[in-house]
């Protein structure tokens, strides 16, 4: 069986830094996958070549068996992958509901007789619409927000809604960059508890995150990237006592 | 209280010896020795600021009114009057709808200059309309529209010499779509960059196109075309050729906001707003960014070049001047002030710089031929409305630059919008 | 050799041209490259430097006489100050407060005080055209030297001196100096550049004042070369080095040199085989293609955006 996203040798160079070298990553349908590593590693620039906003120097990314390396991001966005940024990047000027909306672009007809003329099946789209953005609001728990200014919420409400935004385009794999960055305890218990019903209604997620706790409870698997190369890969028990990975993380011990 | 004060009177001070020579002295070329000499010319700048006197009156009038507001605040208690609170639902829904009938009656009880002169108003509201889909909507900075204006009108003019019968209304639905194809070849490539690249390839299309049907000579060159009369609006069913116009023109600018306002609020214009608010994460959430942009730049690009031809057809003589990059600017300005994104801003926006500079201009006519006006307005101030038309540029300057201070998003601009157009 | 020396003649015209567009071109790509804006009122800046030196040549031929070269050198120092004054002006006006505002919001009161100015001088000074008093530019412009075969006016050696001059102090300043490194932090980062003590407003507002300076100084040099000036005469130059900006890459000042060379060469060259008429057609059909080759101009990187 063909796993859900599969990477071969993903390589990406920004002039003479390899900021992302050989990564190989299997993730199977409806599974946590973890990308960790210390700052600087490369995760954002693979999460950046994954979704298309950089176009990788070479490999292959295969999304269900499709290689989608190099596609622009709204095709890649069509075959079922679909993220959430580490600097958040709502449409500050938008409402909360109509940040959603935007997200369904592509499931909605744009034929334009119709649009024009508000046929009675562009109208019953819209309704539908509007009522599923609700329920993915109601999902992240947003929906008394709704008619907010998207930029005026907290900002633990904005990496709320970003999920959501990116749950309404119905993908089957959603990469998390850094979610509960900057989040409080409670905050961050609650991003888990998302996460994992995120699983729940089936789409496998692919993690970048810096809170170990999170990352070893959720987590199905870890890969472990430094200076762009993958160093460990596996279980969270695994990747945890793996030498290279402290070595990477704690430095390595000084000579004497 | 001094330190207050102090770095607007420097502001002053400044501007005064900055601004010295240019007020106060006059230049005299002596031909003799081919030389230049400067004299001393007070009553020079003592006009220029008599001539201004109506302004300063005028603004003092806002700033006091501005500041009485601020201190009693009547505005507010205005906005709870019920009279007011009674109309204030007129602006919301389709009010349009009920000003439609209003307007076209306008076509009957107007003087012919009248008609005229809001018959510009509706193309300039047109092109504002069809500016705002791009820089407003969809953020993307456009320098050069006026080039489509241009090449709308010289399609309609041209066409005259190879088909024998080509009426507006055959011209219009074609340049229409014309004009959006042009838009489409030159957005193709720029539109795929970020940054301020179309800004200027729209400017380098514009001044190309006008330097070119200013040389060439089927275009007539700097004298222009004047249009067959069978071609332009003529009388018909009773009604005089501007009235034609006017009404021609109310109902395309009619359709022209029925439209895009429905198109504002679907899929699409949506599409627009969020590559306004940040394209990568548009890009990422699945909305093609570059078919949207290029969507949203030849549909302007349309709506332009469907604007030259009612011109054309309005006015029955077209110049290189129609496109200018005073004029690209001009409807760009109409479209900031307006409040950028807003449709009705773009038209308010339209109505006002182009009246206020026109009324400027009629004022000291109106002045003199109303024995009651000229009784009221002091007569060295009916001195000074004599001048007023060659400050109306001047005044437009300053305006932008009050404005920009002072209300950025614009008048009906309620949001703030911010747009990232810079390259990096 | 007649046909050579004209050619060379018509590539000396281009390379002066090209050097006065540059000393503007400057101006627009250097606040391009600090606040990522074009500074609208840079070619009205570029005017009032014109009319500045000949209000001082008046001024100083009143007052002490018609001495050619110190009226002049003391017409294009009262011209590079007002210039400059005028570019303070309107960095303080148009530009300090919108800097947090949308984009938009600077260009629209840029292109307010560029309205301005052009009007303000158009009913101030004069609304027809005004001629460069020929006293002072004759001695420039019809003495000259003979160079290979061919003639090279005194200006068009001024300009390309003074160019080469400017240029070179320019990238001495920006790469070897301190005020360089805070300009090119500032234009990096205005934020992280206050946090390390860099007085952001100070470098903005000097670039400003630097860029008015050069146009001032290209004014002067294209009012005695074309013997007019016109109230908007800011605007067309504006355009012509505003395009050359681009062409080099905006943001780029090398760039903006090179843009600014090869825009004079092609109007030298289009002047030569179709007539003076067809150059804004020829500039704006290169700039179209170097676009489409090379859209962020010919030394314009390509800068990785930040995710």
């Amino acid at each position: 069986m063909t796993p859900l996203l599969e990477t071969r040798g993903l390589s990406k160079t920004f002039g003479g830094l390899k900021a992302v070298q050989n990564v190989d990553l299997r993730v199977e349908a409806n599974r946590i996958v973890s990308v960790i590593g210390p700052n600087g590693a490369g995760k954002t620039t693979f999460f950046n070549c994954l979704s298309g906003i950089y176009r990788p120097d070479g490999g292959s990314i295969l999304l269900d068996g499709h290689n989608i390396a190099g596609r622009a991001p709204h095709e890649i966005c069509r075959r079922g992958l679909s993220r959430t940024f580490q600097n958040i990047r709502l449409f500050p000027e938008m409402s909360v509901l109509e940040n959603i909306l935007v997200a369904q672009f592509q499931r909605s007809s744009k034929s334009p007789l119709s649009l024009l003329l508000r046929s009675r099946y562009f109208c019953g789209q819209e309704k539908s619409h509007r009522e599923e953005a609700f329920s993915f609001l109601d999902f992240v728990g947003l929906a008394q927000h709704a008619n907010a200014m998207s930029g005026s919420l907290a900002y633990g409400l904005q990496r709320r809604l970003e999920i959501a935004r990116a749950l309404a385009t119905k993908p089957r794999l959603l990469l998390l960059d850094e979610p509960a960055a900057g989040m409080n305890p409670q905050e961050t218990v609650e991003m888990v508890h998302l996460i994992s019903r995120i699983r729940e209604l089936g789409l496998a997620v692919l993690l970048i995150e810096h809170h170990m706790k999170v990352v070893m409870t959720i987590s199905d698997e870890i890969l472990v990237l430094d200076h762009g190369v993958p160093i460990a890969h596996g279980a969270p028990e695994k990747v945890r006592n793996d030498p290279q990975v402290i070595k990477a993380y704690l430095g390595e011990e000084v000579a004497p | 209280m001094s330190s207050r004060w102090r770095p607007y009177l420097l502001g002053i001070l400044g501007l005064a010896i900055l601004t010295f020579p240019f007020l106060w002295l006059q230049l005299r070329p002596d031909f003799t020795e081919n030389t230049m000499t400067v004299t001393w010319a007070p009553w020079h700048a003592l006009q220029f600021f008599g001539n201004l006197s109506p302004i300063f009156l005028l603004a003092l009038l806002i700033w006091a009114g501005n500041w009485s507001n601020r201190r009693f605040g009547w505005s507010r208690a205005l906005a709870q009057t019920p009279a007011f609170e009674k109309t204030a639902h007129l602006w919301q829904g389709y009010w349009a709808w009920a000003a439609m009938p209003l307007v076209l009656s306008g076509a009957f009880f107007m003087s012919a200059s009248g008609l005229n002169m809001f018959t510009n108003v509706g193309i300039y509201m047109l092109l504002a309309l069809g500016l705002n889909i791009t820089v407003g909507m969809t953020g993307l900075l456009v320098l050069g529209y006026a080039g489509f204006y241009g090449f709308g009108a010289y399609f309609f003019a041209l066409a005259q010499g190879y088909f024998s019968f080509f009426p507006w209304w055959l011209a219009g639905p074609l340049a229409f779509f014309l004009g959006g194809g042009v838009g489409y070849l030159l957005g193709l490539p720029c539109l795929r960059l970020r940054g301020d690249y179309l800004a200027i390839v729209t400017l380098g299309f514009a001044e190309a196109f006008r330097v070119l049907i200013g040389n060439l000579d089927i275009t007539g060159g700097q004298k222009g075309i004047i249009l067959h009369t069978s071609a332009t609006f003529h009388g018909f069913a009773g009604m005089r050729g501007g009235q034609i116009a006017f009404i021609v023109t109310a109902l395309v600018l009619f359709l022209a906001v029925f439209l895009i306002q429905r198109l504002y609020h679907s899929p699409v214009g949506r599409a627009w707003i969020a590559i306004r608010e940040n394209e990568v994460a548009a890009a990422s959430v699945g909305v093609p960014v570059v078919q949207m942009k290029l969507l949203a730049f030849s549909l302007s690009a349309a709506i332009a070049a469907a604007a030259g031809v009612i011109y054309g057809a309005m006015d029955g003589f077209i110049s290189p001047e129609v496109c200018t990059f005073q004029q690209s600017i001009m409807v760009l300005a109409m479209v900031i002030l307006g409040g950028l994104g807003n449709s009705y801003g773009a038209m308010l926006g339209a109505a006002l710089l182009y009246l206020v500079p026109e009324y400027l201009q009629l004022l000291p006519s109106t002045i003199q031929n109303s024995t009651a006006l000229s009784a009221i307005v002091p007569p060295f101030l009916s001195g000074a409305f004599q001048h007023l038309s060659d400050y109306r540029w001047l005044l437009f300057g300053m305006v932008m630059v009050i404005m920009m201070l002072y209300r950025p998003q614009g008048l009906l601009g309620s949001r703030r919008i911010k747009t990232e157009m810079r390259a990096s | 050799m007649s046909s050579g020396s004209t050619l060379t003649e018509i590539l000396i015209n281009g390379v002066s041209r090209g050097a006065v567009y540059a000393l503007v071109a400057l101006g627009y790509t250097m606040v391009y490259g600090v606040l990522g804006m074009i500074n609208f009122a840079h070619g009205e800046v570029f005017m009032i430097g014109m009319f500045a030196c000949v209000y001082a040549i008046g001024i100083f031929s009143v007052a002490w006489g018609n001495h050619v070269l110190l009226n002049l050198g003391l017409g294009l120092l009262v011209a590079m100050i007002f210039s400059a004054g005028y570019g303070y002006a309107n960095e303080r006006i148009a530009y300090r407060r919108l800097r947090k505002a949308h984009a938009l919001a600077p260009l629209t009161s840029a292109i307010g005080i560029s309205t301005f100015l052009q009007y303000f001088i158009f009913l101030t000074v004069s609304k027809q055209n005004v001629g460069f008093p020929r006293y002072y530019s004759d001695m420039l412009t019809s003495n000259h030297i003979h160079l290979g075969g061919v003639d090279i006016t005194y200006l068009q050696i001024a300009i390309l001196g003074l160019t080469i001059v400017i240029m070179t102090g320019l990238f001495y300043l920006i790469h070897f100096t301190r005020f360089g490194i805070a300009l090119r932090a500032t234009a990096q980062d205005q934020l992280m550049a206050s946090l390390v003590g860099i007085p952001v407003d100070r470098i903005i507002a000097f670039t400003f004042i630097l860029g008015s300076a050069l146009a001032a100084i290209a004014g002067v040099m294209v009012s005695m070369y074309d013997n007019v000036l016109v109230f908007d005469a800011g605007y067309r130059v504006g355009l012509k080095a505003f395009t050359a900006a681009i062409l080099g890459g905006i943001g780029n000042i090398p760039g903006a040199v090179l843009g600014a060379m090869i825009l004079g060469l092609t109007e030298a060259l289009t002047t030569l085989g179709f007539g003076s008429e067809w150059n804004d057609v020829s500039t704006f059909a290169v700039l179209m293609l170097v676009l489409l080759l090379r859209p962020r101009g010919l030394l314009g990187e390509r800068v990785a955006d930040k995710v």
